[in-house]
């Protein structure tokens, strides 16, 4: 492989003065599942309907396969789309709707009919065959917008929110089902959301999104352990976020010194940094350990499964600690010594406090 | 806390306008086809009409002319819908206004319009003379075609604003979705837009050719004897012939007509796209209809790639569109801008151009007692009728706004009734009781003819009004102390007054130009505007009539302009 299947360059979007995307560029490679992810208003919209053919670019150029489409009408991409809200055709049956992109290609009616059929099978709807979209449930009619929009072989697969009108175990089902049904085609897929755990499932890379550009851009695993920034530290899952200074190799915060296993991401000695510590990687300090952190507990949340403990400590202001649910309850207001392994204190890189 | 009857009780002023004066009245008018001298029943009077065959002719012509006008009204009017729906909110409201204004603006003074620019010295003959294509003015009038031209110019409007309910229903994201599946724009227009936006174009296309049966303005005005329509036997029957068994059984001749076309648009379509509600099913989706868009479709993306036509981006019109909207607008409006150079001419004929600017066709209306006196006339007549509207359709709108399922329907299709009828069968109707209740001839019984031909509309647009108000701004009043009637005073009406006034002046500009009712209850003495404008013109169109009709057209455009302004946004 020369070229990654999708390459887009600099691509802008302005609308006025009001800038919708700033400059930006993204690979993705054949087969990979990457989710556009981000707060609402941040321009994940534009960028897909950019590359879908459905918005002009203000700027740059985006390659499909190494060939420049930028000007390309959308009706000759061969990129499938799946909107939010499906659009599907309300005159037309199942079927019809799903065979709509191959009457356009004049595929002949014995294909069109075995390829529909595999579609249709693919999403298990082979029994809906005949009826109008307003006669299916919400969760069907997705599934016919994805049986649609894969069902004429495209080269790139968007969806923008698909889940986005469904309630959430509906979501929960249908989210594994897109994750089967990507291991099975091997489609190159651009997915946009703003629900940090559908990316976290779905996606082979997540692309964060904030304030009309690109925040990181990394694997689910990475964007959770390594963020680096404040944003994207916050926006997926929950964090502390704490101000020091570099010394040594370590983190001065206050009176304290703090060990990080990532000392290859901390700025220069003297610097000021931030660091993030997962709420759930702090530990209640045991006998034999180093108890790097004293506070006292100020509220308990139980939440059933675990239970969310603020702590208000010598670390300025308060912190957020999850422990599991059940055993021993904890009392507000008692005193607790805490620790936290070198490597779950991971300093921000691109952040001044 | 409020008892069902009391809504009941609201309706009670329309159940007795339009009980004693429409309902009964057509129904002892209509008896009388089938009424022998006696009182017996009879099928005397419909046999010899068949053996007399002219009737059954005028009937073929009446149908063969209303059958041309709709499809050109369909045809001329759709891509002006099309625009309309999908301009941006700023643009459309301009588009609205161009449509609107031909749409309230005079069915008279817009036939006259006609008679100028086809007539032997109007411009098109005069355009055509001085371009050499013809030695000597062409008889352009008088016949089929200025007829059909005549009537869709009328009928455009209400093509347009029925298929506009349609289209602006349609999702605009489907013809987005269409491109990404590898359609081109001019094969999603036919494969997605076309089948959805049908059961609009079938809505218009009934309302049109129902109105167009009962027209009998355009063919008096602009045909020959060849074009005779069947509401102008009517006419004939009542006024020179009184021969009232046939005048009923022409009537219902074209009620029955009207009727079997409902029923069968109702069985296809569903009635409620009437009222701009989508379809029930959209049918001329499936099937042939289907097929034969399709392959038009592709037909047409064939043609323009051949021709390398830029593609429209999806969703707006191309500037073929455009351009075709924008020839239909003109068409509606420059007839009427015509007669403005006639009505400042100084000559006694129409000729064209107009010799000379001058204002003496005005200062004759103005100084002319039987013109002020009829002008005069109108203006009150058109006041007490929009009075007895808005005391007759408010209530009903209020009550109607409570009702539900089957009840609001029957409410709903009893009070459009009016709609429904070809005016000319109210009116001659009206003339039947008239004559015996000792109304021809007096205001009241031009009021009362006006006020059931205008109370649909009054009905409709207050409905509306009310349906925009938020009833819980009057729970929230309740609940801060204010007592029912302040709560009305303070807060309901201010609120609904605009809406209130914009449905009023629409009652006030349908009794402006209404002629039907005025052609019999006048008795020839007391005359509307109207009905002295068709007077004259039956007679011979002359700059006065054309200073006359301008001053109309000023008026109405006027009252439309503030009514459109004082509409609450919906
Ligand atoms: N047609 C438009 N005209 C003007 N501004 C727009 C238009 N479409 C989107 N925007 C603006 O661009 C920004 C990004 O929008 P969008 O891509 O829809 O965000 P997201 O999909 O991430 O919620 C928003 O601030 C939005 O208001
Ligand atoms: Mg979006």
């Amino acid at each position: 492989m020369t070229h990654p299947k999708l390459d887009i360059r600099s691509v802008a979007k302005r609308y006025g003065e009001a800038i919708a995307l700033s400059p930006t560029s993204l690979q993705v490679g054949a087969g990979e599942f990457l989710t556009l992810l981000g707060p609402s208003g941040s321009g994940k919209t534009t960028l897909l309907m950019m590359i879908a053919g459905l918005t002009e670019t203000s700027g740059g150029e985006i390659l499909l396969d190494g060939q420049e489409i930028t000007r390309k009408p959308a009706y000759r991409r061969e990129i499938g789309v799946v909107f939010q809200n499906y659009a599907l055709f309300p005159h037309l049956s199942v079927f019809e709707n799903v065979a709509f992109p191959l009457r356009m290609r004049k595929r002949s009616e014995s294909e069109l009919k075995s390829a529909v059929g595999r579609a249709l099978e693919l999403v298990r709807l082979g029994h809906l065959a005949g009826r109008l979209p307003r006669e299916l449930s919400g969760g069907q009619q997705q599934r016919v917008a994805f049986a649609r929009a894969i069902v004429f072989d495209p080269q790139l697969v968007l969806m923008d929110e698909p889940l986005g009108a469904l309630d959430k175990k509906l979501r929960d089902e249908l989210k594994l089902e897109i994750r089967k049904l990507h291991a099975e085609l091997k489609k190159t897929i651009v997915y946009v959301t703003h629900d940090q755990d559908e990316a976290m499932l779905l996606s082979d890379r997540v692309c964060l999104m904030n304030e009309a550009r690109v925040e990181q851009i990394d694997t689910p695993a990475a964007l959770y352990e390594r963020p680096r920034t404040r944003f994207a530290a916050g926006f997926v899952g929950e964090s502390n976020l704490i101000d020091g200074i570099v010394a040594g190799g370590r983190i001065r915060i206050g009176d304290q010194l703090l060990a990080t296993a990532h000392g290859d991401r901390l700025p220069a000695e003297g610097k000021p940094v931030t660091v993030l510590i997962r709420p759930e990687r702090l530990r209640f300090a045991g006998t034999s350990d180093v108890a790097q952190l004293q506070g006292k507990v100020v509220d308990v949340i139980d939440l059933g499964a675990v239970r969310r403990l603020s702590i208000a400590g010598d670390l300025a202001a308060g912190l957020t600690m999850t422990v599991l649910g059940g055993g021993r309850p904890v009392e507000v207001g008692s005193d607790v010594a805490l620790t936290i392994a070198p490597e779950d204190v991971v300093p921000l890189t691109q952040c001044v406090p | 806390m409020t008892h069902p009857g009391r809504h009941l009780l609201l309706f009670a002023p329309a159940a007795l306008l339009l009980g004693l004066f429409f309902v009964a009245p057509i129904g002892g008018f209509l008896v009388q086809g089938f009424l022998h001298r006696d009182g017996a029943l009879t099928l005397e009077h419909a046999g010899r009409m068949w053996a007399a065959g002219t009737y059954v002719q005028v009937m073929v012509t009446t149908v063969k002319i209303s059958l041309w006008v709709t499809v050109l009204s369909v045809l001329v009017g759709y891509p002006v819908a099309y625009v309309l729906a999908n301009a941006d909110p700023r643009r459309k409201s301009t588009w609205a206004l161009f449509v609107l204004l031909p749409f309230w603006s005079s069915f008279l003074v817009r036939t006259f319009a006609w008679i100028v620019i086809l007539g032997r010295q109007g411009p098109v003959n005069a355009a055509l003379v001085s371009a050499g294509l013809s030695d000597q003015p062409l008889d352009l009038l008088y016949g089929w075609a200025a007829v059909v031209i005549g009537m869709t110019n009328v009928l455009v409007p209400f093509a347009i604003l029925t298929m506009v309910g349609v289209m602006e229903r349609i999702d605009r994201g489907l013809m987005v979705a269409a491109g990404t599946l590898g359609a081109r724009p001019v094969q999603a227009f036919f494969r997605v837009y076309l089948p959805l936006s049908m059961p609009g174009v079938t809505a218009s296309a009934l309302l049109i050719f129902i109105t167009a049966l009962g027209f009998f303005m355009a063919p008096a005005l602009l045909g020959s004897a060849r074009e005779t329509m069947i509401t102008q036997l009517v006419i004939q029957q009542v006024m020179e012939l009184v021969n009232w068994p046939f005048a009923a059984i022409l009537c219902l001749l074209l009620l029955a007509t009207a009727l079997v076309l409902f029923v069968l648009f109702d069985k296809a379509v569903g009635l409620s796209t009437l009222s701009g509600e989508a379809g029930r099913s959209a049918s001329a989706g499936s099937g042939m209809g289907r097929r034969i868009c399709g392959t038009l479709g592709e037909l047409a993306a064939w043609l323009a790639e051949t021709l390398r036509l830029s593609p429209p981006r999806p969703g707006e019109g191309g500037v073929g569109t455009k351009g075709l909207a924008i020839l239909a607008i003109l068409f509606l409006i420059v007839p009427l801008l015509l007669l403005l150079p006639v009505s400042f001419s100084r000559q006694e004929f129409l000729s064209w151009p107009p010799a000379g600017v001058d204002l003496r066709w005005y200062r004759e209306a103005f100084s002319s007692p039987v013109w002020l006196d009829a002008a005069g006339r109108s203006f009150i007549v058109a006041l007490l009728t929009t009075a007895v509207c808005l005391v007759v359709a408010v209530p009903a709108a209020l009550a109607f706004q409570r009702l539900q399922g089957g009840g609001a329907s029957a409410a709903f299709a009893a009070m459009i009734a009016p709609l429904l009828v070809p005016r000319m069968v109210i009116a001659v109707a009206l003339f039947y009781v008239y004559a015996r209740l000792g109304l021809v001839g007096t205001v009241a019984g031009l009021v009362i003819g006006h006020a059931v031909i205008a109370l649909p509309y009054v009905f409709i647009a207050v409905t509306a009004v009310l349906k925009t108000y938020d009833r819980r701004l009057d729970q929230a009043a309740a609940s801060l102390g204010a007592s029912p009637l302040v709560t009305a005073r303070r807060v309901t009406l201010p609120l609904i007054a605009g809406g209130i006034v914009s449905a009023s002046l629409f009652a006030f500009v349908i009794s402006l130009d209404e002629l039907n009712i005025a052609l019999f209850a006048s008795g020839g003495l007391q005359s509307t505007l109207p009905k002295l404008m068709w007077d004259e013109a039956t007679l011979r169109f002359s700059p006065l009539l054309a200073a006359v009709s301008t001053l109309v057209l000023l008026v109405m455009s006027a009252l439309v302009l503030l009514a459109a302004r004082l509409r609450p946004a919906s």
